[in-house]
């Protein structure tokens, strides 16, 4: 398990990182979502040693983490370097090299990850061959080819089409089935919510959200409701505990201040009989995300 | 398998794969080649003239056929309609009239434009010899007068060294040969430390620009991979040196029974590489070079872009032209206190020290203590080098080389209180 304690983190004036403490079990994936600036990278960069904390502690199986455990980390950066002239070969086998791994452990297995992750090309390839996006799978593959327990992930989605994503995620699954603990950042809710099972939300360097994300959803009560029925808008916006009502087509979405106000909708909906949708949710990540970037600091 | 050993494993690889590198290591051999080339062409464009000879003295011209590589003598030519004709054709390159019976010996050459030219200097030491024989006989002198007469003065040079007031060697035709051979020593390790230290800066800069920097300092420190980039430096440079001792030793080989090199071999004396100015210029020079690459490794780590490589490295390399012409003034027998003050100072002593050692202006003393100020600058370099490295080559900055470098020093400062509390 992965444990950050208090963690601060100042440069000058700038806090980047104020009393951060959260988790990841092995056999997680913790999402890490904020806004730029809101010390995502440079909790990466404190757990990978590059920087140091002013207080606060970061363990490792209750063991300070330190660079002794450098092999059992694999880390992707936010921004992807690789060495334009080397093969894609060289470079998975020097990377899995610094993390103590011998080349005739690592050669059998570039073939497999290279069809996992479908790269277009030959082991043989030079990397400035390859495309943005075969370019990211060899990154990722040279990442995650040493088999590390501790997986960090700084923004492993952006830039990735549909499909490269999906294999991403079920790439991540695949290392957290085999009980590896990762944690990841990324901009995109959706992703966040399909393959997360916990996430951190950092707003200015300080924990604003921290559990499972089915918890922390229901925590912000059942105020949505998605409705496809007879009644109007007006009628809807009469309702008492209705905060907001906005149509999509004949779809209803409406805010709810006070939960119980579902109970009244869905009666008043189908008072006539069937209809064709009602749903009572808690919102979405994206929208807490919203809510909570643009709430004032508590 | 040790971390350092797969950094320095893959600089050098790389390095030496690389087409600048394989330029570098040969470009020398290869300028050596086309100058000896040119030298050759010139030389053998230029044969041997042939010249008549028109005199009242056969005897003369004799003599003057036994000299066979200044000029030939065609003999049987032997008046100057001759002469005149096979000039025209262009079986002569000139002719020579002479006249050793008169009161006061005359001679004229007469050469034609476009032919091979006859060495007036040469020619003229002859004649005098001639001319002084043929008037010896006139006196009616004997052989040992003659001999007597001819023989030049024999001038005696000696110059005196005198170091730590005492007098140190009176060979200073072995003196002055060490002097230039410091001289070629010291520009050979400019280029070697311009390069290296451009090469060094080049794949810091790359490799903090591409952001590898990142994946590699998630798996070992920066101390190792800081070392091993240096280790490999060093590594490459020993190759390109085993190079050149390879490619000398196979030339001699080949070479050995050559006229012209069995010459120069004699005229080189090869025992000068052991003397101890020599061997104390190598050890300023390996520390210089170790010195600059790893300034250079340091002030790269502080650009962001690989375009800024150059801003970073010109500062000291301005330092090396310093030293570089320091030794210079000191060669030409300058002698001024700033120049003996730059001796001491690490990045530029390396060029002047040796040159004032080896022409007796500095002591053994001095130059010991030289070099101990530039080993122990060496290891605080080397420790303030890492750790900078260490605090810079993950800071990122858009803003001048100047004001990131200003940023990295208060980061590693901020770091290191941290480390230490």
């Amino acid at each position: 398990m992965l444990e950050i304690n208090n963690l601060t983190k100042t440069f000058g004036s700038l806090k980047a990182v104020t009393n951060e403490s959260f988790h990841v079990e092995q056999g997680h994936i913790l999402g890490l979502i904020g806004q730029n600036g809101a010390g995502k990278t440079t909790t990466f960069r404190m757990i990978l040693n590059f920087l140091t904390p002013d207080t606060g502690t970061i363990t490792w199986q209750g063991q300070p983490l330190t660079r002794k455990e450098a092999d059992i980390i694999g880390y992707l950066p936010e921004e992807r370097g690789l060495y334009p002239k080397m093969s894609i070969e060289d470079q998975i086998l020097f990377f899995a090299e610094l993390k103590g791994k011998k080349r005739k452990d690592i050669r059998p297995k570039i073939d497999a990850w290279m069809d996992r992750f479908q790269v277009k090309g030959k082991r043989t390839d030079k990397v400035k061959s390859l495309s943005k996006g075969n370019q990211q799978k060899v990154q990722l593959i040279a990442t995650l080819i040493h088999e590390p327990d501790l997986i960090i992930l700084d923004e492993p989605f952006s830039g990735l089409d549909p499909v490269n994503a999906s294999l991403l995620e079920q790439g991540i699954k695949g290392m957290r089935d085999r009980g590896a603990a990762i944690i990841y950042s990324s901009h995109d809710m959706g992703n966040v919510s399909a393959i997360s099972d916990d996430i951190v939300m950092l707003k200015q360097g300080q924990v604003v959200l921290n559990g499972a994300v089915d918890t922390i959803r229901e925590s912000f009560g059942q105020t949505r409701v998605f409705l496809q029925s007879p009644l109007t808008e007006a009628e809807v916006q009469a309702i008492p505990g209705v905060q907001a009502v906005t149509r999509k087509g004949q779809r209803l979405t409406i805010t709810l201040s006070d939960p119980e106000a579902g109970k009244t909708i869905f009666t008043a909906a189908t008072k006539q009989g069937y209809i064709r949708e009602f749903s009572q949710q808690p919102p979405t990540l994206d929208e807490i995300f919203r809510l909570k970037a643009g709430a004032a600091n508590e | 398998m040790n971390k350092l050993w797969v950094i320095i494993k893959q600089v050098y690889l790389k390095n030496i794969k690389s087409g600048s590198f394989i330029f570098l290591v040969l470009s020398p051999i290869i300028f050596g080649l086309v100058g000896l080339g040119i030298g050759y062409l010139v030389m053998h464009s230029q044969t041997t003239p042939n010249i008549a000879v028109i005199t009242d003295t056969p005897a003369a011209q004799q003599i003057l056929a036994k000299n066979k590589s200044d000029f030939k003598v065609t003999q049987n030519i032997t008046t100057a309609a001759a002469a005149e004709k096979a000039l025209r054709s262009k079986k002569i390159d000139g002719y020579l009239t002479l006249n050793l019976q008169q009161a006061t010996p005359q001679a004229s050459l007469i050469q034609r434009q476009g032919g091979n030219t006859v060495s007036s200097t040469t020619l003229k030491t002859q004649l005098t010899a001639l001319k002084t024989n043929v008037m010896a006989a006139k006196l009616k002198l004997t052989p040992q007068q003659t001999r007597a007469l001819m023989q030049p003065i024999n001038l005696k040079q000696k110059t005196l060294v005198f170091k730590d007031g005492h007098q140190a060697s009176n060979r200073n035709d072995r003196q002055q040969a060490i002097i230039i051979a410091i001289n070629v020593i010291t520009i050979a390790i400019f280029i070697f430390l311009a390069y290296y230290s451009q090469i060094i800066a080049q794949e810091i800069a790359s490799e903090k620009g591409s952001r590898i920097m990142e994946i590699i300092l998630s798996s070992i420190s920066a101390t190792t991979h800081f070392l091993g980039k240096i280790i490999a430096m060093l590594m490459l440079m020993f190759t390109q040196v085993l190079f050149y001792l390879i490619i000398g030793g196979i030339a001699y080989q080949v070479f050995k029974d050559n006229q012209t090199v069995t010459s120069i071999m004699k005229s080189v004396d090869l025992s000068i590489l052991t003397a101890p100015e020599i061997i104390y210029a190598f050890v300023f020079g390996f520390i210089a070079i170790l010195l600059y690459v790893i300034a250079a490794a340091m002030l790269a780590s502080v650009v962001s872009r690989q375009e800024q490589t150059s801003q970073a490295v010109t500062p000291i390399m301005m330092l090396g032209l310093l030293g570089y012409y320091g030794g210079i003034l000191v060669m030409g027998g300058t002698k001024s206190s700033v120049i003996n003050i730059g001796s001491y100072i690490p990045f530029i002593g390396q060029s002047i020290m040796p040159i004032r050692l080896a022409a007796g202006d500095a002591t053994t003393l001095n130059a010991w203590l030289s070099l101990g100020i530039t080993v122990i600058f060496l290891i605080l370099l080397t420790a303030v080098a890492v750790t900078f490295y260490r605090s810079n080559v993950l800071v990122y900055s858009d803003s001048g080389f100047f004001k990131s470098f200003k940023t990295s020093w208060s980061i590693m400062r901020s770091e290191r209180k941290q480390k230490r509390a």
